[in-house]
């Protein structure tokens, strides 16, 4: 009797206290005294979204690491050159002429790069540190052939470094065949070069069929943002050999471009991005 | 298999060829610059040197593109190089200096026999290279002429369309009072000069309109029983009367051919359309039924015509096939829609519109989609298009008090809506119809 009575009582217990538990959580508007809810204060930093957008292209990376070299030399290869002679009337240039060679010499280090690819982390100087202490516990033995070949690495590099560091920054050397962020531009860069264009462009907005005067043209710059030169882009040649309207807006946006230069705040870091760019004139958005 | 495995190869090759082709031309970083200005061109324009006439020609052919509202002409006085005679190539450098883009450099000489020998030159100054050049032979007295000849090709270099600088203006010139009005044809240049008047006064004349070939005229005289529709030779002076109809005829316009004339015709209650073949004087009917059909007007390629028309119920714009098939209403807003005149662009038809008490003159496309108001007064009507189809003028008047009738004036409009001005005549003015650009 007692036993039964104990259990009517243990399930007794059990059962309200379920209740109890069902009425806490189950219905907590009606019990709990919730607060108004309030506008949380969400603090934003602006952050500038150079890092942020410039997002890694993963397919362009793969399909560009079994060439990436060779492309690249053929590149910048003819560009020097080019570079130079463009530059010779103007003697006073002597920053774009040792820039582009520091590519080239940058070339024949990969082959050192080839095995740190698995670190990849940008910073400098944390790098060889963690790939030092990565091999450690794998092969003992090697230790001292490693350390020995780090140490004569690091002293080379900055004995390097020092004076790179003067004129360009050292980044883009080592990763031709990784994702590098000197190289692609942000879209709040592209936008300065973009805003850079408005004051100078006289936009053909009241020509006939306006919408379909859109010009390419194709303009190469020096490090320090001044223009090598410029041209009608080879995709609108022929339409402005044929088209009056056509031509007049060519040469509109062809002045703008050798009317707004030098090109400003563009970071020399990432001067082969913006070295040559296809400037596409488009007054659609001007006639809505 | 020979064969078939170099194919292959072939194929191969090509193939991998072709998907290296995208890959290089990635080469250079694309940049989409959709925003720009439409801040008048600052454009450098030195007197001509060698004769006086060459500071005149110069003072019209910057007054010329000024006007235009697409360039501003640089004050002389900031000029740094002086152009001479002798100067083969400018000092570019120095036109940077002082923000010009374009710069012109010339001379006038004597050939002798009161003829002079114009020349110029266009120069890019940021590219650094001539981009056009004339020379013209003419009586010195024709100076005026040449210098609107050379601000068309300025314009048309710089612009890409033609320029409409060397063409004429006929219009309505209006005196007296309300009740007295005495209104005569009157011409000049399109920049006011060498102004005329046509006829007298003694009938009323309305809706003056040019021929392809700019010489001769159609307009609607009251001279006679009832008005009716006149043909007037420029140079003779002679004017005959088109016709003999039962009612009114008006709104006159010639074909692009110069060979017929569209006109509406009224009788009774109904307005409309016809044909006139000015050699046989054979006329065609284009338009049936009992609405009001007036305003005709052709598309450059005479293959439409646009008009209005109260079919509908309201006064709305309406195209046709030349030949009065395929009618379709091309304006929906609000209000009512008249006096449609086709671009010589072929582009677009400039209209008058009325609603809510108010005149607008506007520009729409031929199928009737983009309709744009560019102007807005007490009352804004007759458009008529520069040569070029990028200017339209029309007259603005304000209303009328204690009899007098309220001031009317030509205005001018470019067809993005800015540079709004007003055209200078003698008298108050009305009823522009702008001509083609002149023979050469």
């Amino acid at each position: 009797m007692h036993r039964e009575r104990g259990k009517g009582i243990v399930y007794s217990v059990v059962f309200h206290l379920l209740l109890l538990l069902l009425l806490i959580f189950g219905l907590p508007s009606i019990l709990r005294n919730d607060p108004p809810v309030e506008p949380t204060a969400i603090t934003v930093e602006i952050l500038p979204i150079t890092e942020k957008s410039n997002v890694k292209n993963s397919e362009a990376e793969k399909a560009e690491k079994p060439k990436p070299e060779p492309k690249e030399e053929v590149q910048k290869k003819p560009s020097p050159p080019v570079k130079t002679a463009e530059a010779t009337p103007e003697p006073p240039e002597p920053t774009p002429v040792p820039t582009p060679p520091k590519p080239e010499e940058k070339k024949p280090e990969p082959v050192k790069p080839e095995p740190k690819p698995v670190p990849k982390p940008e910073p400098k100087k944390p790098e060889p540190k963690k790939d030092v202490k990565k091999p450690k516990p794998k092969e003992d033995s090697l230790d001292a052939i490693l350390k020995a070949v780090k140490e004569t690495a690091q002293k080379e590099s900055k004995d390097q470094k020092k004076p790179v560091e003067e004129k360009t920054a050292p980044t883009p050397r080592a990763k031709s065949s990784i994702y590098d962020p000197s190289q692609q531009m942000s879209l709040s860069e592209l936008d300065a070069i973009k805003s850079q264009f408005y004051p100078c462009w006289n936009a053909p907005s009241g020509a006939k069929n306006a919408h379909e005067l859109i010009i390419v043209i194709h303009a190469e710059y020096n490090i320090d943002g001044s223009l090598i030169k410029a041209a009608i882009a080879s995709e609108s040649v022929s339409k402005y050999n044929s088209d009056s309207f056509y031509r007049a807006a060519g040469d509109a946006a062809l002045r703008a471009v050798r009317q707004c230069t030098p090109l400003k705040n563009l970071s020399p870091d990432k001067y082969a991005a913006w070295r040559e760019l296809d400037l596409r004139f488009n007054p659609e958005e001007m006639l809505q | 298999m020979r064969i078939f495995k170099f194919s292959s190869l072939y194929a191969f090759a090509t193939v991998a060829l072709l998907s290296f082709i995208p890959l290089s031309a990635k080469a250079a970083l694309r940049i989409d610059i959709t925003r720009g200005n439409a801040e008048p061109m600052p454009i450098a324009l030195p007197n001509l040197p060698g004769n006086s006439v060459g500071t005149d020609i110069i003072r019209v052919v910057s007054a010329d593109l000024e006007r235009s509202g697409l360039f501003k002409p640089i004050n002389q006085s900031a000029f740094i190089e002086q152009i001479t005679a002798q100067t083969v190539t400018p000092r570019f450098a120095d036109w940077r200096q002082i923000s010009a883009t374009a710069l012109i450099t010339g001379s006038v000489t004597d050939s002798g026999g009161g003829k002079v020998k114009v020349s110029f030159r266009l120069w890019d100054v940021y590219g650094e290279e001539q981009i056009a050049g004339k020379e013209y032979n003419t009586f010195s007295n024709n100076w005026r002429r040449i210098a609107h000849i050379m601000a068309d090709e300025i314009y048309k270099r710089l612009t890409g369309e033609n320029g409409y600088f060397d063409s004429r203006v006929v219009y309505v010139s209006e005196s007296g009072p309300a009740l007295k009005r005495v209104k005569r044809l009157a011409i000049m240049d399109q920049d006011g000069e060498n102004h005329k008047f046509l006829t007298d006064g003694r009938f009323l004349v309305l809706t003056p309109r040019f021929s392809p070939n700019s010489q001769e005229i159609l307009y609607m005289s009251y001279a006679g029983k009832q008005p009716r529709v006149f043909l007037r030779d420029l140079q003779t002076g002679r004017e005959e009367s088109l016709g003999n109809f039962d009612g009114m005829s008006f709104a006159p316009r010639f074909s692009n051919d110069g060979n017929s004339i569209i006109m509406s015709v009224a009788n009774g209650g109904s307005t409309q359309i016809f044909k006139m073949d000015l050699r046989a004087r054979r006329l065609v009917k284009l338009t049936n039924g009992s609405a009001i059909d007036t305003s005709p007007s052709y598309s450059p390629d005479g293959s439409q015509i646009v008009f209005n028309s109260d079919r509908g119920g309201s006064q709305q714009l309406y195209t046709m096939n030349a030949d009065g098939s395929d009618i379709k209403r091309i304006s929906f807003g609000n209000g009512r829609y008249g006096t449609p005149v086709w671009s010589p662009r072929g582009d677009l038809v400039a209209f008058t519109k009325m609603a809510n008490g108010r005149f607008y003159i506007g520009v729409m496309r031929n199928d009737g989609s983009g309709e744009r108001l560019l102007t807005e007064s007490y009352l804004d009507e007759g458009p008529t298009w520069s040569p070029n189809g990028r200017v339209i003028m029309f007259h603005r008047q304000s209303p009328s008090s204690r009899g007098q009738a309220g001031n009317v004036r030509l205005y001018s409009v470019d067809i993005t809506g800015s540079n709004l001005r007003e055209v200078m005549t003698p008298m108050a003015a009305s009823d522009p119809a702008w001509s083609p650009l002149l023979p050469l």
